[in-house]
């Protein structure tokens, strides 16, 4: 075996990319140090030096994926104008329309797997504490302008991006089509309620039903 | 010596801890078979009848810690 010398951020960063795609592809607790190993060519000491445990390695793993999208999410909107209402369309929309984009598809394929359920708990749990600042940043704006109005723009994020995550996905539970035709019809008014928005001002979310996308 | 079936799964979880703690204080490049059997005070074949070697003590104490 050749040695190859690199530098630890990059070597931390194979070992997480590497894990990553096991854990989709032969699920988390089939995957052993010796599949991560053989798909890099590397020690297991060396990985052990990095990750002392599986589940250590599973939270970066989590970590990595979250992070990466959040900082997607935040440079599409870098240059987003309007008021907050008009900013938190373009928000939800780019959050939701990621398919046919890089992997992201066979991802959530394997996501949705049995055997991954855990490591999709961990996913959705920080990508709600992510990207809540991201949308309770544009509450906060909206308050004062006058559109919204909350005392607890943070708290209010987490629980409506945490609930509909939750109720929506249905690799996480296997949801009928009924059950979210009858969600997604009446989260724009749900939201509208929880920030005292103008009526119907939350009314696009109709559209993004994946359900009605696939029809 | 006929070790009774408590004892038998005790030995096996006193591996593993004794095994967890020379990785993390030595390293597991830096420890050897006999640095554990030391730590135990036990034959080889003991440690051999639940794993097959060091890297299989590794690989174990990894995925359940």
């Amino acid at each position: 075996m050749v040695r190859v010398v690199k530098k630890p951020e990059e070597r931390r960063s194979d070992i997480i990319d590497a894990a990553c795609q096991m854990f989709l592809a032969k699920g988390y607790d089939n995957t052993t140090m010796r599949d991560v190993m053989r798909h890099l060519q590397i020690a297991k000491g060396t990985i052990y030096h990095y990750f002392s445990s599986k589940e250590e390695l599973l939270d970066a793993v989590v970590e990595s994926v979250t992070e990466n999208e959040v900082r997607r999410l935040k440079d599409a909107m870098t240059n987003v104008e309007g008021n907050a209402l008009e900013r938190l369309e373009q928000l939800i929309l780019k959050s939701a329309n990621r398919h046919g984009e890089d992997d992201h598809d066979a991802i959530l394929e394997h996501l949705h797997k049995p055997a991954n359920a855990g490591m999709h708990i961990r996913l959705l749990a920080r990508v709600v504490t992510l990207q809540a600042p991201l949308y309770a940043e544009l509450f906060s704006q909206g308050c004062k302008e006058g559109i919204f109005s909350t005392d607890r723009p943070l708290e209010c994020a987490e629980l409506l991006l945490g609930s509909i995550q939750f109720l929506t996905d249905v690799g996480i539970y296997p949801w009928t089509q009924d059950q979210l035709d009858r969600r997604w019809q009446a989260f724009p008014q749900l939201i509208e309620n929880q920030l005292r928005a103008p009526k119907g001002s939350f009314s696009f979310l109709s559209a993004i039903n994946p359900g009605n996308k696939e029809k | 010596m006929e070790l009774g079936r408590k004892e038998k799964s005790d030995i096996y979880f006193q591996i593993k801890e004794a095994a967890c703690e020379l990785f993390q204080s030595k390293g597991f490049d830096n420890t050897a078979v006999n640095d554990l059997l030391e730590k135990l005070q036990i034959e080889e074949q003991v440690l051999y009848s639940y794993f097959q070697s060091l890297d299989d003590v590794l690989e174990v104490v990894w995925s359940e810690s």
